[in-house]
């Protein structure tokens, strides 16, 4: 999933600098396959800071685009206008990682909540390619 | 300072405060919470909320206490999480109780904490607040309050659980962010007992945590926000890694 969107984002930008930030709470064998992905697409893994929104309050940016699973941090962006969030759709979702996060209320909460608050949703690759 | 409360007007800065905290960004709603209270920040004491099993939270708690211990304010011993058991918050409870009431301060968070629920049995604090950090919003936090409540096997625990149950889905004071999507969503009930935090300040606690953050990092997170910032958060909510597609 991360390879697929970040081929969508250098596809829309080979220049923009990425960053993927993992939660904190992540498993090292995630880590590690992340950081592989990363490299292939000239991006950045920032995994020690917790607080991604300090990055953004650091900086003074509002042109930002976030882009992950539910979170708090794309609530933040929007929140605190640091510039746009975008995520994938529960049925992308559950597309890649399975039906387990199907049968998840948690997840299905928290992605009527992302909707709620104005976070772009997107049902396929191309549409976020289209919203980029 | 004076606090509206539903039993009266009382000094809120005599009593005791032990507050849970999952992580740094946490800790950034629960000192706006406490600034909005006038309460010092030191006069509270931290228990971080580590019961997940499966998931390593080393480094979480490390930055936890760090912050913590740079801002002077006392945490109980990581070491002892998530045993149910903290002999260390029972002792403080103990000594505390004696000659002062407790505020028990609880973050409306994903996880539902048991070992929260365990030790609000043992302290039975005078007064519950609820922070919010923004994600769990009032909207879904009514929505976890009405399911959790309706368990049929609630009644397990015993009366004197339940009525800890009861505290902590209907606690006596809310503090949440001033954004206009939380004041529209709140119930009217819950607004009438609310503080809302300014997003100015909340902004300011962040800066805070974070400045915190980077000096004990000797400044090598230390960067620029770049264009686009690609996010995880699946290991939180338990969905493993082997279900974790990586290509």
């Amino acid at each position: 999933m991360y390879d697929d969107i970040l081929g969508v984002v250098r596809s829309v930008s080979r220049t923009t600098p990425i960053l993927v930030k993992s939660h904190p709470r992540t498993f090292p064998e995630k880590m590690r396959g992340l950081g592989d992905i990363c490299a292939k697409y000239n991006a950045e893994l920032y995994s020690r800071q917790q607080l991604v929104e300090y990055m953004f309050e650091k900086s003074g940016r509002h042109d930002v685009a976030v882009i992950g699973p539910p979170s708090t941090a794309l609530l933040s962006t929007i929140q605190f206008g640091y510039g746009r969030a975008f995520c994938p759709s529960q049925q992308l979702m559950i597309s890649y990682v399975g039906h387990e996060y199907a049968n998840d209320p948690w997840m299905t909460r928290d992605h009527e909540l992302m909707e709620i608050v104005g976070v772009n949703m997107f049902d396929s690759l191309q549409e976020l390619r289209d919203l980029l | 300072m004076y606090c509206r409360l539903s039993n009266g007007l009382q000094h809120i800065d005599e009593f005791s405060h032990v507050a849970y905290c999952v992580g740094p960004f946490q800790l950034a709603f629960l000192l706006s919470s406490l600034q909005v209270s006038g309460i010092l920040a030191a006069s509270c004491m931290i228990l971080p909320f580590a019961a997940i099993s499966g998931v390593s939270n080393d480094d979480l708690l490390k930055n936890l206490r760090l912050v913590c211990e740079h801002l002077g304010i006392k945490t109980c011993d990581a070491s002892l999480l998530p045993s149910p058991t903290l002999k260390e918050v029972y002792s403080f409870y103990s000594d505390t109780k004696r000659s002062h009431h407790s505020v028990f301060w609880y973050c409306k968070g994903g996880l539902w904490p048991l070992s929260a629920l365990s030790h609000l049995r043992k302290a039975l604090p005078d007064i519950v607040f609820e922070y919010y950090d923004g994600f769990r919003s009032p909207i879904v936090a009514q929505e976890e309050g009405k399911k959790i409540l309706s368990l049929s096997n609630i009644h397990c625990f015993g009366d004197f659980c339940q009525s800890a149950v009861q505290r902590l889905m209907h606690p006596d004071w809310h503090f949440m962010p001033d954004d206009g999507l939380w004041v529209k969503y709140t119930p009217r009930e819950v607004q009438s007992r609310t503080d809302y935090i300014p997003l100015s300040v909340a902004q300011d606690k962040i800066r805070l945590v974070g400045q915190i953050l980077d000096e004990v990092h000797g400044g090598q997170d230390t960067m620029d926000a770049p264009g686009t910032v690609l996010l995880t958060r699946c290991s939180q909510n338990g969905v493993s890694l082997r279900h974790w597609q990586m290509s």
